[in-house]
Formats: C-alpha cells, sequence, structure tokens
C-alpha cells in the first residue's frame, strides 16, 4: 500500500500514443530518497534527460508530479511540479503551482506523470481515474487559456474537470510561456509552457473521483488539525490572509529593492499608487484559496475602466505589480490590473514578459531600437505600448519574435550593446533588484532553476523586526542575519531556506505556509509530524532536511552535467558593479565573490568550480542513482 | 465598558513580552488613544517604534482586519470585541 502517495506513474508518449503505468512499487525507492513534487520530477530528469537534448525535441520530457501531502487534508499542501529542460536555461527546468490541479491527479491515481514525444496534431490528455487518452484539440488551438478550459469542461459535460493549459505563447513557443490552471495559478517560470507547445500539447485534463489514504489516519487528522491551529493562531497569517502579496510593494518600497525602469534601481517615485491600501479600496472584491488551504492568500479583484475595459481576475501577486509597475515605470493600477488578466489569457511568464519589456524599453532609451523596427515608441510609464508588446511577444508578430527568445537570446540577436542592458543569470531573466538585499543576491546567483527567489531566497534577512536577534544567532551563527544589507550568515541562511523550498516543493506544501515565509508558520519539524503518519513511515526533521539536501544537490549535478559551474553562479554587472543610484539602498551593490566561498564550503563542494565533491554525492547517495522507468 | 483584544507581532510583541492581551476601556475611545495609552504602559522604546513607525508607514496597524491609515485614527472610535493588531511591516510572500 502506497499510503500518502497515490500509487501510480503514468507515462505518456505522445508521438505513438501509447501509455504506460507504474506501479508504486517499481517506484518506492524514489519516492522514500525524493519524496515526490520536485524532489522525483529533479531526479527523473538527471536520469531520464540528457544533456543533449533539445528542449523542443521530442526526447524532452514534460514531468508533472505531486507531493505525498497534497490531497490528504494536510493545510496548504496543494502545489504540483511541472519540470522538464528548460528551452530558456538549457538545464533544469522547474515551476512550481497551486489552485486544485495536483490534489485532482493524485484523486485520479497518479503520482507523476512523465511525456514525451510529439503528438501528429494538437491534442489533450485526459485522465478519468484509470481511464487515459489522447483527445483532438485542434478546436482550442488558439484559444486563450480561460476559453480553453471553459470549452473542454463544456464539451466533456463535466464542469468538474481541473484542467491546466497553454495558451497562445504556449502553442507559438515563446519560451517563458506558462502553463495555466484556473484564471491565475500558473507554472511559469523556466518556460514549461513552451515544451507542451512543442509536444503539440494543449491541456491536461483530470478527473478523480478517488481517495488518498494516509497510514494512521488518527495521528494524522491530529498532526493536521495541529498544524493548522499553529498556523491559524499566528497575527502573521491574519494579516497574509488579509493581503496576500500586495503589501510587499510597501515593503519593498521601504527596503530599496522595488524594481524600477528594467532594475536601474530599487526606488520608484510612484510606488505609493500601488499600495495594498489602493487596491483594496478601488479593485479587490473577494479572496481565493487554494485546495485545503486554511490562509486564502490569493485576492479577486474587479476593474471597471473606461479605456481598459472591466475585468474580474484573481490576483495580482506581489511579482506581478512589480513587473508591469515600477519595472516598466507605470504607476497607473487599473494597467496593472489589466496586464494580469491578459498575461493570464495568453499564458505568459510574468517575470519572463515584465522583465523582457522593461529590457526593450530600456533599450529604446539608449537609441538601440527604434519606432520603425518595433512600430510605436516605447517609453517609460507607457503601459499601452506595454499591452501591445505583450500581444506582438505571445503571437511572435514583428519585434516580439525577437523578445520571445527571451532576454538572452534577444540581446545576442539585436547586439549592439544590447547585452549590457540585459539582466540574465544562466540565460534567465532576472525578475528582482537585488543590491539591497544580500542573501536573496546570493539565492539568486546560485539557484539551480536559474535566477529566482521561490528557491533559496531567505526571508529571515527581512526579519530584525519581527524576531529578537537571538534567533538569527541561533540558526544562522548572527543575529546580523536578520538585515538585509549585511553579509554575515547568508550563506548558511541560503542552504537552509534551499533545503526548505525543496522540501516543500517536494512535499506538495505552499512555501507560504511554510519556515520560508516565516518561522512561525509550519517548519521542517512540522512537515515530519505530518509525513510520518501519512505515509507510515518514521521521518524526522533531520531526515527531511538531508532529503532537501539531496534534491539541490541532484539538481546542481543537472546543472554541472550541462556546463554550468561557478562562473555562471553570478549577478548581472548592475548589481555587481553600479552602486544603486536611488532610494533606501542608494550606494549599495552587491560583493558576490566572498558569499559564494562561504556557501560552497558549507555545501561540500569545490570552491573553485562549485561542482558538488565525489564525497557529498557519496553521502547523499547519488553516486549509485539509477532509475529505470 | 468595551474590551478589546490586542495581538502583537515581533518587535512588540518582545517589548510587551506578551503577543496577546485583552484591555478595557471607557466607551468612545479613539484607536489614537488606545495607541497612546500602550505607549503610556509600555515605555520610551514602544513609543518610539509605534508612532515614528506609523509616520514612515513602516508600522501595521490593523482593526478587524484593515489596516489603519494613521491620519484616520484619531476618527476611529474602538469597539466592544475590536481586535487589533500591532506589526512591523511584514514581508510575507516573497
Amino acid at each position: 500500500m502506497s499510503f500518502g502517495w497515490a500509487g501510480k506513474m503514468l507515462l505518456v508518449d505522445l508521438s505513438n500514443k501509447k501509455f504506460f503505468v507504474k506501479p508504486f512499487q517499481e517506484y518506492k525507492e524514489l519516492a522514500l530518497s525524493f519524496l515526490g513534487g520536485r524532489g522525483i520530477n529533479s531526479a527523473i530528469q538527471y536520469a531520464m534527460i540528457p544533456t543533449a537534448v533539445d528542449p523542443f525535441g521530442p526526447e524532452n520530457l514534460l514531468i508533472v508530479g505531486v507531493g505525498p501531502l497534497v490531497a490528504t487534508g494536510c493545510p496548504a499542501a496543494s502545489r504540483w511540479n511541472v519540470s522538464g529542460k528548460s528551452p530558456i536555461t538549457y538545464t533544469l527546468g522547474d515551476s512550481n503551482a497551486g489552485g486544485f490541479f495536483g490534489a485532482e491527479l493524485k484523486k485520479a491515481g497518479y503520482d507523476c506523470i512523465i511525456i514525451r514525444g510529439i503528438a501528429e496534431k494538437p491534442g489533450y490528455l485526459l485522465i478519468r481515474d484509470n481511464n487515459v487518452e489522447i483527445r483532438d484539440a485542434q478546436p482550442f488551438w488558439g484559444l486563450d487559456t480561460f476559453s480553453t478550459q471553459n470549452q473542454i469542461a463544456c464539451d466533456l459535460g463535466d464542469q468538474d474537470v481541473k484542467i491546466a493549459c497553454i495558451g497562445p505563447a504556449g502553442e507559438n513557443l515563446v519560451r517563458f510561456a506558462s502553463i495555466v490552471h484556473g484564471k491565475k495559478r500558473s507554472a511559469s517560470r523556466t518556460g514549461m509552457g513552451a515544451i507542451m507547445g512543442s509536444k503539440n500539447l494543449k491541456a491536461l485534463v483530470v478527473r478523480g473521483t478517488g481517495k488518498v489514504e494516509v497510514a494512521d489516519p488518527d495521528r494524522f487528522y491530529r498532526r493536521v488539525r495541529d498544524a493548522t491551529r499553529k498556523l491559524m493562531e499566528t497575527p502573521l497569517v491574519d494579516i497574509f490572509a488579509r493581503y496576500g502579496t500586495t503589501m510587499l510593494v510597501r515593503f519593498a518600497a521601504e527596503g530599496g529593492w522595488l524594481t524600477t525602469r528594467n532594475a536601474k534601481t530599487g526606488y520608484f517615485e510612484g510606488a505609493e499608487k500601488l499600495f495594498e491600501d489602493v487596491f483594496e479600496k478601488n479593485y479587490k472584491i473577494g479572496k481565493y484559496a487554494c485546495s485545503n488551504c486554511p490562509i486564502a492568500c490569493g485576492n479577486v479583484y474587479k476593474l471597471e475602466d473606461a479605456s481598459l475595459g472591466t475585468v474580474e481576475w484573481e490576483g495580482p501577486e506581489y511579482n506581478f505589480i512589480m513587473e508591469f509597475g515600477p519595472n516598466l515605470g507605470v504607476d497607473h493600477f487599473p494597467a496593472i490590473l489589466k496586464a494580469n488578466e491578459v498575461l493570464s489569457k495568453l499564458g505568459l511568464d510574468a517575470d519572463g514578459t515584465g522583465c523582457n519589456i522593461a529590457f526593450a524599453m530600456e533599450l529604446f532609451e539608449r537609441g538601440i531600437i527604434s519606432e520603425a523596427e518595433i512600430g510605436f515608441k516605447l517609453k517609460w510609464g507607457d503601459y499601452e505600448a506595454a499591452l501591445k508588446l505583450v500581444e506582438m511577444i505571445a503571437t511572435r508578430k514583428g519585434f516580439g519574435d525577437i523578445l520571445a527568445e527571451g532576454m538572452y537570446l534577444a540581446a545576442r540577436k539585436i547586439g549592439k550593446g544590447a547585452e549590457e542592458s540585459a539582466r540574465v543569470v544562466k540565460r534567465m531573466e532576472v525578475n528582482n533588484e537585488l543590491r539591497g538585499r544580500k542573501g536573496y543576491a546570493l539565492a539568486y546567483a546560485v539557484s539551480t532553476r536559474g535566477p529566482d527567489h521561490l528557491r533559496g531566497a531567505p526571508n529571515i534577512e527581512y526579519f530584525s523586526k519581527i524576531y529578537p536577534p537571538e534567533i538569527g544567532e541561533k540558526m544562522f551563527g548572527t543575529s546580523e542575519v536578520l538585515k538585509p544589507r549585511t553579509y554575515e550568515g547568508k550563506a548558511k541562511a541560503v542552504v537552509w531556506t534551499e533545503h526548505i523550498c525543496a522540501l516543500s516543493d517536494a512535499l506538495g506544501m505552499c512555501k507560504f505556509a511554510t519556515a520560508w515565509n516565516a518561522l512561525d508558520f509550519l517548519g521542517v519539524e512540522d512537515m515530519a509530524e505530518l509525513l510520518s503518519p501519512c505515509i507510515g513511515r518514521e521521518v524526522t526533521a533531520d531526515h527531511l532536511m538531508l532529503i532537501g539536501e539531496r534534491i539541490v544537490n541532484l539538481e546542481r549535478l543537472i546543472n554541472v552535467r550541462d556546463g554550468y559551474t561557478r562562473k555562471d553562479d553570478t549577478l548581472p554587472p548592475r548589481q555587481l558593479k553600479e552602486p544603486c543610484p536611488s532610494g533606501p539602498a542608494k550606494g549599495e551593490v552587491v560583493n558576490l565573490e566572498p558569499m559564494l566561498d562561504e556557501y560552497y564550503t558549507i555545501r561540500g563542494w569545490d570552491v573553485q568550480t562549485g561542482i558538488p565533491t565525489k564525497q557529498k554525492i557519496q553521502s547523499l547517495g547519488l553516486s549509485e542513482l539509477t532509475i529505470k522507468l | 465598558m468595551v474590551v478589546i483584544r490586542l495581538m502583537y507581532v515581533g518587535v512588540f510583541a518582545e517589548l510587551t513580552s506578551r503577543d496577546r492581551e485583552e484591555i478595557f476601556l471607557e466607551e468612545g475611545v479613539s484607536l489614537t488613544q488606545l495607541l497612546q495609552t500602550l505607549a503610556e504602559k509600555y515605555g520610551e522604546k514602544f513609543r518610539k517604534e509605534l508612532f515614528s513607525g506609523s509616520r514612515s508607514q513602516q508600522t501595521l496597524v490593523m482593526l478587524n482586519g484593515v489596516r489603519i491609515d494613521p491620519q484616520a485614527m484619531d476618527k476611529m472610535r474602538l469597539k466592544d470585541g475590536d481586535i487589533l493588531v500591532i506589526s512591523p511591516i511584514l514581508p510575507l510572500g516573497g
């Protein structure tokens, strides 16, 4: 019996229209070593995707994985991961989303779907418990993500199916295309929507009527009750539930890292127009919760605007407000809310899209690209031009075709010094201003999926007013770790945070409900208390942290195999060499190299190359890792 | 007489040595008056954190789940059963 896990793995060959089902016994060891979700997905990438594979070729895999705590009743356990060789970074690709899709997949009986090949014509994968088929998606090809989901549900006569699909951006192989579920839940970073498009796969459609069994229901549900109570009794949850991530605009403005005008600075003069109270007062109409989440951090809003029209949608999250607000010089909230809907429908990653438009605006300002090439002027704050570019990117029309390649390739195609404005690490867009927060900067440099805050960015460095200095000393050897602009303890904090993030993703828990977000939320001890009665094996916090470490190291081995080493663990020159010109972080740069030395030393990796040592690989049981599926 | 439930986060919990308490007030007391009462009770560090923070918007005062603008606190009369959260601005959500 596969307590906690659904018990089956589905392999799909789109080229030959064949399906294979693997029972739990055949991947049990994998599950015990990597749990599920991101953990198993990464192990499959390591074992089954060779370095030379074209991300858009038939040999690349699209892997959808769900963790053992999802669909069990565990609070805030709704997450699912999509992985494959990224068409942006050409190494480990992985993205994580919430909503109801992951839970439905497990109720249908599957922990993981591995999809290879390319369908002869557009299709969608339909899973109804044990029945799996590929159906014709030609009637839906070209539709946006919202219409696609509605029409498939109508065609099936089942409004309870859960759908994850691509929009025009994925169909057109925009390298930062996302996979969208519902209105707003999306697997966005690293271009998983583009892989789906390359496989002629429009949607994953799931209906599950089963139940995920847990090993010791009495003990498990006591732990669920304890964890839920712990979450709900902290006032932090009241604040988070009320505002979601919209409050971060104010926080980032106060800290001096509100990414502004292609991250030229961390100060935006119009920030107050984008604060959470403006959103609350004028647009918010409700809340949204993912499967079995007691927090409900998602917002629902309504925009009625004479020129932008009426929009009723979910979100926006902080990163979206930042990317389409300050990063484009826009302080007009209605435009951001409109863009939020448009990007979801087109199936575009907010970070990738916002970064690329900011990049284009800077190139226009520098005179490297012109009105003749684009078809209109591109000026900071011109949200109408930005919205036009969004459509052009999704459809690969005109200059949009160049930006659809992502900043790294676009800069090389444009030439004329465009590379100087490109903010990329490991070929992927850097979605944040980092000079005023050193731990975040290190986390972006070393992240295994390319620069991103959701893999190891240590929120602990924000907490000098939340936690006493002793917390910093106890956890990371110094109270200075609680301050964003210090370097002390940051390498240790990033390592710890990377393990917490890997565990959350592997278990299926939302990071927002874990110690990554705030220490008052669910920590690794809580995860162990929940997982043990769920799977029927006693696991400790130390054991879980070892699994987190194993996942991060395995992902690093994928990076290394694909040619990424210490030389690539860096940041854009703007963050390293140009002092922040304005705002609370004025004068700051990132002194990265000493942090890297410390980070590799703590990790047990070779300091010169950033490659995990043989000893480290062996100690984590990775030297003998073989997967046969 | 009205009863107000207070919750303190972070530095405010540290300065008050508690994370929640109930306080009894006369009817018609404003939010500003309550904050001043708390500042007197918990001392200069608390006052400094609360009021200098409020002016620069680094302090979050939430009444029944709604953030209160410092400018509006004078006019806001407290009612029996109100829940007040006093917290630094939070980076929740990453």
